[in-house]
Order: C-alpha cells, then sequence, then structure tokens
C-alpha cells in the first residue's frame, strides 16, 4: 500500500493514452509511479506481452519481479537494452544474414559470446598482431588488460552509434591534445578491431558490442524490421531514462511514434552511467517532442538538510572548490589514520557501535568503498561476525574455482585429461580428495602427496596393507570406484568438458552431503563451459577449447552469474558494502551511510586509458575534436559531482567518513574527493581532525 | 612562536621565498628548522593558494616532519592537517604519474615492481642469458693458475655478481634516461667480450616483461614522473600551481632526476628551500645520486646559502674530532684525488645561553681499540655495551656495523649475554617475524604430514621460555600427525605420550591451547588463502603493525594466484618465508612510519648508512678496517673482483666509462681508479656520519682479520683512518690528563 503524494496522483490520473516524459530528482517515487502505471495497463486490459519495460540492469529486473510480477497473467516483457538487443536478433536472424553478407556460417542462430570468450578471441587477435607487425609492443600493459580495453571500445562505438570503422582515427585525433599522439598506434588499434569483428561475424558469433552495433546499426534501420517492432508493442514504459545509451534512444525513437501510451522517467540528476555509455542529453534531445514532459520535486530517500547539501557539494566540486557547509550535525569524519588496517579496525568498531549501541539496524547502513576488496570484505565479516552482525558483498561475485566442488570438478578434469597437460596443484588435489572421500585434510594430503608421484597424475592402486591402515580407509570402496570411474573413463574418447563435468557430478559429487547447496555453482560451471565451447565451437584455429576452459577457471574466471545470485544479493540481510555505483545501479537507499576509503583515487575511476578514451566514442563528439586536459578534468569531476549527489540523495540521516593516508598496497592516497570534503567541513569539525 | 633559534636557524626562519640552500653540519637541527618555518609561513597565509612541499628521503622522515608540524600548527591554533604535504620523492613521483599514465602509454591499471620483485626477476633472465652465453660470458674470468674446484666457485661468483652488476647497471640506464633503442644501437658495434652489451641485452629481456605485464620498477615511476613533467605543460602547471613553496631535505643526496623535478616544481613561483650536508653524502656509489648538485646549487648566482653551523648534538670532544678529521681529509689526505671529499665545514657548538646546551663530559670520551679479528672485536663491543648498558641505564647505546651481514655475529654476543637489542636494518628480526610465521603456518598447513613443518611453525608461533619446548618439539617431530590431529578411533591414545613430555606440563598446554588452534586452521585450508591468512592475523591477536602486514599478504595473495595461475599455498609460504622478500619491503614502511626513537635500556645496532639522521648518547663505530674504509689505492675495494681479468676487474665502473664514451665521446683514463677514488671519498664521509651520530661517548674500533664463510682466515690491517685518529685520540687524551 502506498500513500502517493498530490504531485504522484496527478500523474497517475492521466489517461492512460499520454504519453509522459517524467523528470524528477533521485528519490522522488518514479519507479514507484512506473510500476503503478504498468498495473493500471494491465487492468485496462493490456496484454503483459504488448507492454516493453526498458530497464537498467538486472539487479533492477528483479526488484519489479518481486513487487510485480506475480500479479501478472501472462509473460512479462521486462529487459535491459542488451537483453532485448539480443532477443530481438535472435527473432529476427533470418533477414540479418540478408544485411551482413560477411556472416559466412549461416546457421540458423546466432551464438552470443560470453565475456571470457570474446576476451579470449580478441586476446588472440592481440598476439597475431603483435606477433606479425609488433603491434602494440610499445604498451605497458598486459595482453588481458588490453583484451578487456579493446572489447569494451568496440561495444562503447556501438552503443553510441559511432562506425567501428572510425574509432582508431578518432581515438588519435581526440589523443592529440594529451597523449603524445602516435598514429600508427591506433592504426594498429584498427587493424587488431577490425581483425577481431570480421572473425567473429564471419562465423555469427556475437558479442556485446556486436550485438549493438548489429541492432542498432543494423537491424533498426530496415524498414520491414521496423514494422515488425511496432506490431509487437503498444506501451513503452522505460525507467532510469538519464543513464540510457544513444543505441536506446534511438529504440525509443522509432517505438514512441506509434506507442498507444508511454511513461518515460528521468532522474534530472542521475547520468552515473555515463562510464558505461549512457548519454543523458542525447537519449532526452532524441525523443523530444514525442512525449508531454512533467516534474516533480519531492524526493522521500533523504532528510531536506541532506538534500541540499548534496547539491552544494556537488556544485562545489564541479567549480572545484567546495565552501565549508554547516554540516557537522550529521557528517562525520573522525577516522582518518596512516594504515589502511587502522582504518579497517576502527570502521569495524563505528559499526558495532552504530548496531550495538545506537541502535541502527545493521540493513539500514551501507558501507561504500572504491573497491570492496577481500581483505575489507574478510576482516569485517569477522570482526563484525564476532558480534553477530551480518554484512553483505553486493559487488562480490567469487572465481568459480572458490566453490569447493567446482574446484573438484575442475581437479578432476585435469587428472582425466592429462593432455591438457595442466597439472592441479596439491592443495587443489588435497581439497578434493577431501571433498569426495570425505576425509581429514592431513590425510588427504597425504593421498594428494601419492596421487601427484604417479605420472601422469592418478589415483594410484593401493595395495599397500600398512598404508592403508594410516589412511585408514573406511571408505575405500569410495576411492575405489573413483579412481575406477576415472580410468575407464579415461580409455574411451574425452568428452565436450560441459558433459564430462555434468558426468563427474552426477556419477561422483551429487551423493555428498553438501551437493545440493553446491548444486547451482556447479550448475553455472556446466553452463558457462557450454558457452565457452559454443563460442569457440566456429573458430577452428583453438587447438583444445576444453583445456581453454579449465585454464579460464584456473586462472581466476569467474562464475556465470545467475538471476538467483543477483537475487540473493540484492536481499541479502546485514550491513551492505558495496561500491558508489552499485549502490546507485541498484537502488538502494540506507539510513547511514559509511563512505570508507576517501582518499583514494578510486573514487574518480580512470576513463581515459592507454588505448581508450570513451568521451571520443561518445555520439556528441565531433571526429576532429581534440580532447584537452581542462575537457578530460572537467569530465572527471562531473561525474564525480553527479556520483556523490545520488549517494548523498540515497542517505537518510547520516555519512561516516574513514580514511587511511596509505593504501593497502603502502602507497600514498591522494585522492581528490578527500580534499573536498575536507573544504565542506572545514568550519566543522575539520580542525578535529588528527 | 616562543623559540629560541640559534645562528643560522634565525636567518633561515626569514626566509620569505626565492632560491635557498641551506648548508648544515650534523645535528644542527634542520627537520626542526624546516618544521617551524613552514608553520610559520603556513601561519603568515604565505602558501596560499598553494601548499608548501616537502620532499624528503626516507618514510621514518615524512612521518617525523609531519608529525612536528601538525603539533606546530595545533599548538598555533591552526588546522593541523592543512597548507602542506610532506612526502618521499617516490610518492611524489607517483602521484604525478598516476594522474597520467596513459600519457606515456602505461595503463593506469599498471602494477608496482616493487624492488624485491624487481631484483629477482632480473636475476632470473641474467641467469637465463649467461646461460645461452656460457663461453663469452665465462672468458672474463681470470682462471690462470686456479684449480679446479676454485675455478668452479670463481664462475658461481661471477654470476652472482654479474646478476647485481645488471640490477645497477638497468637502474642506471634508466636514471640517466638512456633509451632503449639508442643504447641497443650504441653497444651495437662493441667488440666481446662486453659486459655492458650484455647488460643492455638483459635489459631487453625485462623492458619487455616489464611492458607485456604492465609493471613498473619505482625507476621508471621517477622517470615516468620527470619525462610527463618534461612534455605536459598542463600537468607541469598543475603542480607548479599546488605548491608554493618547495623544501627538498637531504639535498646531498639528491639524483639528477629528482633535482630536475623540483627545478620544474619551483620554476613558476621560485621558492625552493634546499637543505643538506655535502658532508653527508653516502649514497652516491650505488645509486645516481650526487653530491655536486647540492654543491652546485649553492654556488649558482640566484641561490642564497645560509649555513647552519652551530650544532648542539655532541659534546666538545666529539665536535672536536669530527672537525680534526675534515681538516685532516682537507690538508693530509693521502691521496690528493680524495681531498676534496669533505667540504671545509667545522661544526661549532651553540652558545653558553643555549637552552639546549651541547653535553658535558667529565672526562675524556673518545676511545679507539684495534683487535686480532673480527670475532674478538665484535666480542668487545658487545661485551662493552653491554656494561654500559648496565652502568648507564639512562643513556641510549649503538653499534655501528658497515654492512647488514657482519650484525649476525654481533647478535650472537648479545643474545649469549642476554642484552636487549634492536636493529635498525632494512630487515630486521622483528619486522620480518609476521611474514616468516605466516610463512611457516601456510607452509605446515599446505603439507599438513610433514612433521619437520608443524616443528618450525610452532618453534615460531609459541613463546617458549629457555630450555622450554624441547620434549614437545621431540614429540611432535616423530608422531604420525594425522593420529594426533584426527585420531581414526576418535581419540587419541594419551598413553603414547612420552611420560617426561607429560610431566613438563608442556602437553597439557599443547593439548589445551594450540593443538584446537592448528586444527582450526587445517580445517580452513579448503577456502580462499586470503581468508585464512586474515584468520590466522585474527586469531593470533596480530598487533597493529602484524596487522598491517598480514592485510597486505592476503590481498597479494590473490594477484601472486593469479599471475602464478599453477601456484599453491606451498608456493606462496615460500614467498612468505623468504627473508627479502616483498612483504618485508612492506614491513620495513610500516613499521618506519612509527619512526625511531633511541631507547635506554637496548642497544641499537645500525649499518653506518641506516644510522643517518640519528644519534645516541653512546656510539661504537665497528670495523674501521682497510677492506671496509678504505683510504688508499692498495686497499681492498668492494667492486673489484679479483677473480676477473685485469681490464674487467671493476665491470661496473668499466661499463659506465664506456657508456660515457659512446655517448660523450669522453675518454676517461683508468675507470677503475677513478670507481676507486669515489669509493675512496664515500667512505671518509661515512665515518664522518658515524663520528657525528656520537652525543657524548665514542669508541672506535678495527680487526687485523676475519674469516670468511668457508672459513678461510682474510688479513686485513685497520684502515688508515683509524690509525691517524686513534693517534689523534692517543694526543688528546694525553692532554685531558694533563
Amino acid at each position: 500500500v502506498v500513500n502517493w503524494d498530490k504531485e504522484q496522483q496527478q500523474i497517475l490520473s492521466l489517461p492512460l493514452e499520454s504519453k509522459i516524459l517524467l523528470k524528477g530528482p533521485v528519490g522522488c517515487g518514479k519507479t514507484s509511479i512506473l510500476k503503478k502505471r504498468y498495473l493500471q495497463y494491465i487492468e485496462s486490459g493490456i496484454d503483459s506481452e504488448k507492454i516493453l519495460v526498458l530497464v537498467m540492469n538486472r539487479p533492477q529486473s528483479l526488484l519489479w519481479h518481486q513487487e510485480i510480477d506475480e500479479w501478472i497473467p501472462g509473460r512479462v516483457v521486462r529487459t535491459s537494452y542488451f537483453g532485448f538487443a539480443q532477443s530481438q536478433l535472435t527473432k529476427c536472424w533470418p533477414l540479418v544474414l540478408e544485411l551482413y553478407p560477411e556472416i559466412k556460417r549461416r546457421h540458423i542462430q546466432p551464438v552470443f559470446l560470453t565475456f571470457e570468450v570474446s576476451q579470449f578471441l580478441m586476446a588472440a587477435s592481440i598476439k597475431k598482431y603483435a606477433h606479425a607487425i609488433g603491434a602494440l609492443s610499445q604498451v605497458w600493459a598486459s595482453t588481458d588488460r588490453m583484451a578487456i580495453e579493446l572489447t569494451g571500445i568496440l561495444a562503447r562505438a556501438a552503443l553510441a552509434g559511432v562506425p567501428y570503422s572510425q574509432i582508431g582515427d578518432r581515438l588519435f585525433k581526440g589523443s592529440m591534445g594529451t597523449v603524445k599522439a602516435d598514429y600508427e598506434l591506433f592504426k594498429q588499434v584498427d587493424l587488431i578491431l577490425q581483425d577481431y569483428r570480421l572473425r567473429c561475424l564471419e562465423k555469427g558469433c556475437l558479442d556485446y558490442g556486436l550485438v549493438a552495433e548489429i541492432y542498432n546499426m543494423g537491424l533498426l534501420k530496415e524498414p520491414q524490421y521496423e514494422k515488425f517492432l511496432r506490431a509487437q508493442f503498444t506501451v513503452v514504459l522505460v525507467d532510469n531514462l538519464e543513464e540510457m545509451t544513444v543505441a536506446a534512444a534511438n529504440l525509443l525513437s522509432k517505438i514512441l511514434p506509434y506507442a498507444k501510451g508511454a511513461l518515460l522517467c528521468f532522474c534530472h540528476d542521475g547520468g552515473y552511467s555515463r562510464f558505461y555509455g549512457a548519454q543523458p542529453d542525447y537519449v532526452i534531445d532524441t525523443i523530444d517532442g514525442m512525449c508531454e514532459e512533467r516534474k516533480m520535486v519531492n524526493a522521500y530517500t533523504c532528510c531536506p538538510e541532506i538534500f541540499r547539501f548534496a547539491d552544494h557539494f556537488a556544485e562545489g566540486v564541479l567549480a572545484k572548490k567546495v565552501s565549508p557547509y554547516p554540516c557537522n550535525h550529521w557528517v562525520e569524519w573522525e577516522i582518518d589514520v596512516d594504515l589502511r588496517s587502522d582504518m579497517l579496525d576502527l570502521v569495524a568498531k563505528k559499526l558495532i557501535s552504530l548496531v550495538n549501541e545506537e541502535g541502527v539496524p545493521a540493513d539500514e547502513i551501507a558501507v561504500i568503498a572504491p573497491f570492496v576488496d577481500p581483505v575489507m570484505e574478510g576482516t569485517m565479516s569477522s570482526a563484525l561476525g564476532d558480534m553477530g552482525i551480518g554484512i553483505t558483498n553486493s559487488t562480490r561475485r567469487p572465481r568459480a574455482k572458490d566453490n569447493p566442488f567446482v574446484k573438484a570438478l575442475v581437479t578432476l578434469a585435469c587428472l582425466a585429461h592429462p593432455g591438457f597437460g595442466i597439472l592441479p596443484t596439491m592443495n587443489d588435489i588435497s581439497d578434493t580428495v577431501s571433498l569426495c572421500l570425505g576425509m581429514d585434510p592431513i590425510r588427504s594430503a597425504m593421498v594428494a602427496r601419492v596421487i601427484m608421484q604417479q605420472k601422469p597424475y592418478m589415483f594410484p592402486n593401493i595395495d599397500d596393507v600398512l598404508w592403508r591402515e594410516r589412511i585408514g580407509f573406511s571408505n575405500s570402496e569410495r576411492y575405489e570406484y573413483i579412481r575406477n570411474w576415472l580410468l575407464k573413463y579415461m580409455e574411451g574418447e574425452p568428452e565436450p568438458i560441459d558433459i564430462f563435468f555434468r558426468r563427474v557430478f552426477i556419477e561422483i559429487l551429487i551423493s555428498l552431503p553438501a551437493a545440493h547447496e553446491n548444486l547451482m555453482a556447479c550448475q553455472q560451471l556446466m553452463d558457462s563451459a557450454a558457452s565457452f565451447l559454443e563460442g569457440l565451437e566456429p573458430f577452428d584455429e583453438f587447438e583444445n577449447p576444453n583445456r581453454e576452459f579449465v585454464n579460464t577457471i584456473l586462472q581466476g574466471s569467474k562464475g556465470a552469474e545467475g538471476i538467483i545470485d543477483v537475487k540473493n544479493a540484492l536481499n541479502a540481510p546485514g550491513i551492505l558494502f558495496t561500491t558508489p555505483l552499485h549502490y546507485l545501479m541498484t537502488t538502494r537507499n540506507r539510513r547511514v551511510q559509511v563512505w570508507c576509503d576517501i582518499r583514494s583515487g578510486g573514487w574518480v575511476p580512470r576513463e581515459v586509458k592507454t588505448i581508450s578514451n570513451p568521451y571520443v566514442l561518445s555520439a556528441d563528439w565531433q571526429p576532429s575534436q581534440t580532447m584537452t586536459p581542462e575537457l578530460e578534468e572537467w569530465e572527471a569531476l562531473n561525474k564525480l559531482a553527479v556520483v556523490v549527489r545520488c549517494l548523498l540523495r540515497r542517505c537518510q540521516e547520516r555519512v561516516i567518513l574513514a580514511s587511511s593516508r596509505y593504501s593497502s598496497q603502502g602507497y600514498e592516497d591522494d585522492g581528490i574527493l578527500a580534499e573536498f570534503w575536507l573544504q565542506a567541513l572545514q568550519q566543522g569539525m575539520g580542525s578535529e581532525l588528527k | 612562536m616562543n623559540i629560541k633559534l640559534r645562528e643560522g636557524q634565525k636567518q633561515v626562519m626569514e626566509y620569505e621565498g626565492g632560491y635557498m640552500a641551506v648548508p648544515s653540519v650534523p645535528g644542527a637541527g634542520k627537520t626542526f628548522t624546516l618544521a617551524q618555518l613552514a608553520t610559520k609561513l603556513i601561519g603568515e597565509g604565505r602558501h596560499l593558494p598553494g601548499k608548501i612541499l616537502i620532499v624528503t628521503y626516507m618514510n621514518s622522515a615524512v612521518a617525523n616532519f609531519r608529525q612536528r608540524i601538525s603539533e606546530n600548527l595545533s599548538k598555533a591554533g591552526l588546522n593541523p592537517v592543512q597548507g602542506y604535504d610532506v612526502m618521499t620523492l617516490h610518492s611524489l613521483a607517483m602521484k604525478i604519474l598516476r594522474d597520467k599514465p596513459e600519457r606515456l602509454l602505461v595503463s593506469p591499471e599498471y602494477e608496482i615492481l616493487d624492488e624485491v620483485r624487481q631484483v629477482s626477476l632480473i636475476k632470473d633472465i641474467t641467469l637465463k642469458w649467461i646461460g645461452e652465453n656460457e663461453k663469452i660470458f665465462n672468458s672474463l674470468l681470470d682462471n690462470k693458475k686456479v684449480s679446479y674446484f676454485q675455478m668452479q666457485r670463481r664462475t658461481k661468483r661471477w654470476r652472482m655478481e654479474f646478476s647485481k652488476m645488471v640490477v645497477h647497471m638497468i637502474s642506471y640506464f634508466k636514471c640517466m634516461g638512456y633509451e632503449e633503442d639508442k643504447l641497443k644501437e650504441l653497444v651495437g658495434g662493441m667488440q666481446e667480450p662486453c659486459p655492458l652489451r650484455w647488460c643492455v641485452a638483459v635489459y631487453q629481456e625485462y623492458l619487455n616483461f616489464q611492458r607485456s605485464s604492465g609493471h613498473l620498477d619505482f625507476d621508471d615511476i621517477l622517470r615516468g614522473a620527470l619525462i610527463l613533467l618534461r612534455e605536459n605543460p598542463d600537468l607541469l602547471k598543475k603542480y607548479q600551481d599546488a605548491y608554493t613553496y618547495i623544501f627538498e631535505d637531504e639535498s646531498q643526496d639528491s639524483t639528477p632526476i629528482q633535482q630536475e623535478i623540483l627545478l620544474m616544481l619551483s620554476q613558476e613561483h621560485g621558492n625552493l628551500l634546499r637543505v643538506g650536508d655535502s658532508n653527508q653524502a653516502i649514497m652516491s656509489t650505488f645509486t645516481v645520486s650526487d653530491p655536486k648538485l647540492f654543491q652546485n646549487f649553492c654556488r649558482e648566482e640566484d641561490t642564497k646559502v645560509q649555513s647552519i653551523l652551530v650544532a648542539s648534538r655532541s659534546c666538545e670532544h666529539i665536535i672536536n674530532m669530527a672537525n680534526y678529521f675534515v681538516q685532516w681529509a682537507i690538508n693530509c689526505h693521502p691521496s690528493k684525488a680524495c681531498r676534496d671529499a669533505l667540504e671545509e665545514q667545522y661544526i661549532k657548538p651553540v652558545g653558553k645561553d643555549d637552552p639546549f646546551p651541547n653535553p658535558r663530559v667529565p672526562y675524556y670520551s673518545v676511545a679507539c681499540r684495534c683487535f686480532s679479528t673480527l670475532e674478538r672485536e665484535m666480542k668487545f663491543v658487545a661485551d662493552n655495551a653491554t656494561r654500559m648498558l648496565h652502568e648507564y641505564p639512562d643513556k641510549t647505546i649503538a653499534v655501528l656495523v658497515p654492512y647488514t651481514y657482519r650484525i649476525g655475529m654481533l647478535v650472537e654476543f648479545l643474545e649469549n649475554k642476554g642484552t636487549p637489542y634492536r636493529e635498525i636494518t632494512r630487515y630486521p628480526k622483528e619486522r620480518t617475524y609476521t611474514s616468516r610465521l605466516l610463512g611457516a603456518l601456510l607452509d605446515y598447513l599446505a603439507c599438513p604430514y610433514d612433521n619437520r613443518r608443524l616443528v618450525e611453525a610452532v618453534e615460531l608461533l609459541i613463546p617458549f621460555e629457555d630450555g622450554e619446548g624441547e620434549e614437545l618439539i621431540d614429540y611432535l617431530s616423530k608422531i604420525h600427525l594425522e593420529e594426533m590431529f584426527y585420531p581414526l578411533t576418535g581419540k587419541f591414545h594419551s598413553d603414547k605420550i612420552p611420560k617426561a613430555l607429560k610431566e613438563s606440563g608442556e602437553w597439557e598446554i599443547w593439548e589445551r591451547d594450540w593443538q584446537p588452534l592448528f586444527q582450526e586452521f587445517l580445517e580452513f585450508t579448503g577456502d580462499m588463502p586470503e581468508y585464512l591468512v586474515l584468520h590466522i592475523a585474527q586469531r593470533l591477536n596480530f598487533d597493529r603493525e602484524q596487522m598491517a602486514i598480514a592485510q597486505k599478504i592476503a590481498s597479494d595473495m590473490r594477484y601472486l594466484m593469479s599471475v602464478n595461475p599453477g601456484w599453491s599455498l606451498m608456493d606462496l609460504a615460500q614467498e612468505l618465508k623468504e627473508i627479502q622478500n616483498s612483504f618485508n619491503f612492506f614491513a620495513s614502511l610500516v613499521y618506519d612510519m612509527q619512526g625511531y626513537q633511541p631507547k635506554p635500556g637496548e642497544v641499537t645496532i645500525s649499518t653506518y648508512h641506516k644510522a643517518k639522521g640519528l644519534e645516541w648518547d653512546i656510539v661504537f663505530l665497528t670495523s674501521i678496517s682497510s677492506g671496509d674504509f678504505p683510504a688508499t689505492m692498495k686497499d681492498g675495494f668492494q667492486g673489484d673482483h679479483y677473480f676477473l681479468t685485469e681490464e674487467y676487474r671493476n665491470p661496473i665502473a668499466v661499463a659506465k666509462a664506456q657508456l660515457r664514451e659512446l655517448t660523450d665521446g669522453v675518454k676517461l683514463g683508468n675507470p677503475m681508479i677513478q670507481a676507486r677514488i669515489d669509493t675512496i671519498c664515500e667512505k671518509i664521509r661515512l665515518l664522518y656520519v658515524g663520528i657525528t651520530r656520537a652525543k657524548e661517548n665514542l669508541v672506535l674500533t678495527a680487526h687485523n682479520a676475519f674469516s670468511t664463510e668457508t672459513g678461510y682466515i682474510i688479513r686485513t690491517s685497520p684502515s688508515l683512518y683509524f690509525r691517524v685518529l686513534s693517534e689523534y685520540v692517543a694526543e688528546e687524551h694525553k692532554q685531558n690528563l694533563a
């Protein structure tokens, strides 16, 4: 039951045929109105499949799901732009094949590449050109790092509607004002990007960038498709319009003129996803005149004082000087020490006192830091855990191999496929033995040692009675079973790795006591493996994709994120540990925010990198324009201003700041945010700082 | 401010701007004066809109400056954290580089290759290179008239020395700005055998690795910052605007890069104040620092020079001796080329009305002793340091040694006498404890059936008193560990435990306190190793510094595992157990932050180098022998390798001279002679630093022979300086008695 205020009631009472652009600050209730509106459309008899709901990301979608979906009889079409583009490409693939003769592998459906596969393929292209012409050899970065940058560049350009052929040129011209511009370097970038793109395209394999490119610059421009698109939807609802890209704006501009009703919510002080390609101004310009504009002013996610201060602070950041503000009764910065470990210790104490002495519920506290690293998480969970206070890290996606079952699957894969040439470590074998045989860590290590004495590694035949006694094989049957299973498997042809995992899980691991709770992690591993193989299958140059997959897992690849993970992360109780962007993208709202590491440069992440520069790949960038240092600084400050404003507007009562002079690595932190806070607090408690 | 300033300090305090050089003698109160001056300028608002930047060498000095200035500002009712930045040059360079790494085509996610990792990496590449070029490499060995066994030893030694040479030369290439391609071109036409060329070959490999993995070493950071400032007017302006005043501490150790950076940054406001003492320049033989930079700065037309020659640190006897040494070196040094090693700058005691007068000692307080062997010398020092510790419980005592590896013997003597001591070396024992302990624990957890590993961890972990724990250790080193921790029958049969162990009560304590702890750690092994480390740290109640180190170890673990996917817990454990690993490097930083305050009741052991900037009531200067303090061309020199052919005996000196010839066309005489002159000069200054550390008592010792690790007795002799100073002391002593 929601008590709508007058402003909100007015919007909700507008006729359903209206097409509304709703603008308002953070926390004015736009999303709630959007949900209510959705229900109004359903109640009016519109088929849910005819209503397109465009949201920013999966967590957003999940929030909708929890509140809305059970009321809806039919299928709900609620998606991110990327998900939408993927589904449309799948539906219209024959048309795409006509439009793109470069696609040589004319299968009935495209293959969508996962992040791991596209990075793997990009790295292969980089290596190819590095070998052939010494490409990018002057850049101080690992191939993997460059592969991430380059796949990002392609996606970024496609979302902004910039043709891939312009990328190198734009990067070069844009860099002239700053980097020692190197024409050759950007020509090499172009070569690699084109090689990668063409190889993927030929095989009908689409990464994030190609999905955006083909949909936005290909399919969407086809009259035949436009007709099909119009026929699919009659109502469009968009949340967080300010976080949408040029590609999404193009999509809206095609649908809106024909839609029967629409509600687009735009947060005028949002736009924090610029880093991911959001272009709020472009979006507004594109849909200009297509909707009736409505404004809201009331905000409910923070108190009026913080609301005003948020503006003051953000404006100060833009002006590079925050004037002192009487905010010391709800901002405190008492934790400012040399060592980060000391900071973590004091923050833990502060959190304990907040919960236990001041009575703030743990669920009402968020700790926000540029990086929630394992040290922060580990230290906090043990310090707070001792006091019975739970924590949730919304940003952590563990490495797949950190799960014991996954580790066992991967270790057994290495043992069963000596041809991979991957030797598992003693810990991995020992943990696997311990898990599979339910054995204590010491005896497991003894068995592991014996396994490692075999060439290739293998569970040996244990005939020695003394040894058996020492190991205490109460379950020697099980040992024999696993050993025989492996031997039998190795006699036959190796299976695709996802099938191998499935078999091991079903035939060996499923009987273990913890199998059920680890099922999801194993399933994700199998899914990742299947997608990886599917992604690489069209490319015949990779000798052993099965081995490559095992390698990516061993190198720390994260497991595929299931909707259940997202759901768990979103709803987990306890003190929330998160990053600024994650906090905002999951529309959180807390009574107390603890900002950690405020001296860290991570609060203003770098966007211009060695070979990539998101600004020159945006739609409003003039191709011959140069990136000046002033412009770069302004963009960085602008982004910081947006983030701090949005964060503060999602804090109801109090902000606690914490910092250390040295980072966990022992290097001095001198990020700009601390300087601004110092200025703001100057009259208040700044002088009390140690 | 109601503080009495001394001659020189007063004039410095009048500084409001411009270029100023402040040559100052040991104990002149440089830190005090700079901190006062910074406070004054901030109080007057002269720094606005920028800040005052104070650049110093060591992290401990950073902490010291920061603390003093913030205290001064607080006393003056000002914000204690605003208006100034104190940092080492590395921190400053890192700040500049972090600003715009992409302009050097460096990924913003670059990793820092700290000194330890850098050295080990270069060593690996060097050994690989040697493996591929063995014949030419060994052709520099002087193998005439040596046995097969000796030849083997020489080959091994040359490999080791060459690795060190490469590390040195790579740093030299980077600091002196030799570009990779240029170097390649320069050495291309050189005749083999040519160690310079070999160094360039390894350098290229090393650079390839660095680029392909995005790793920067400390030299890259300094050089990168310099290039950024040189080539990017916007960046230069930003930092010029940020710092209205720049103070440089220890200017005599400035390097060309440091000087250029500071000069560039101070260009706009023209406010650069440099404090130094040329007579304490002790870094130039193993880094590119050059005392001439400061001396030249003093001579610049725009530079106002204001010396501080008055110092209250030492008593009159010690001041006189230090001044005598300066005078002797300038006028009587047997090598004329070394007579400018020290500047003619004499220490003056403070006036009688000074609130902090020089210490007064009623007897002649300097002594010299020479011994037949190093061992006897160290025993004497340990005995006497211990004696003085008891006789003068309120005095601070230090023993200075020329090299870290000499500390071991002294420590043994002190430990035998039960004398409390503290090391100020790069990696003192207490600082390495955290990583050694974690290393031993992880090592055991990686191989939990191994008794030896358990014993090693137990010995580090459990604070046994003298003679305690033997029974337990003996038992733990024999028993089947799986039976003890996880008995198959569910219960461990206590009848297996030796009677003596039971009766000693040690077993009970083990079973109650320690075994469950180990078991808890064992059962944690399945989870991520970084959490295991954090868990151990928490369960063992690590103190503040230990916790910082444990957290650094935990955060590095993920990185180490990702760059070495095949690594297991055991490899991580090995990394931790290596004495000079990166974690200890971080540990030094953490402990340095506390600063070091000499404390009565313990003997401080330090190298001469590390003693710079410190002072004690009683100081022993040891090993003033001709090998450690060469004074004539005939003495032994560290850089000279007897096992190499005559013309390459000092390969670093030769390589640098060749490089100089290739670039500037300047052909030096015999570079090895010049290298010896440089070494002699620096050792003169090192001894001067040693002498001026003492406040009240000073003991100089030397020896005539020492034994090598392999048991050889090597004959040496007291350094010429020891003899000269002994004579001086004898004379003074006589006069004093009279």
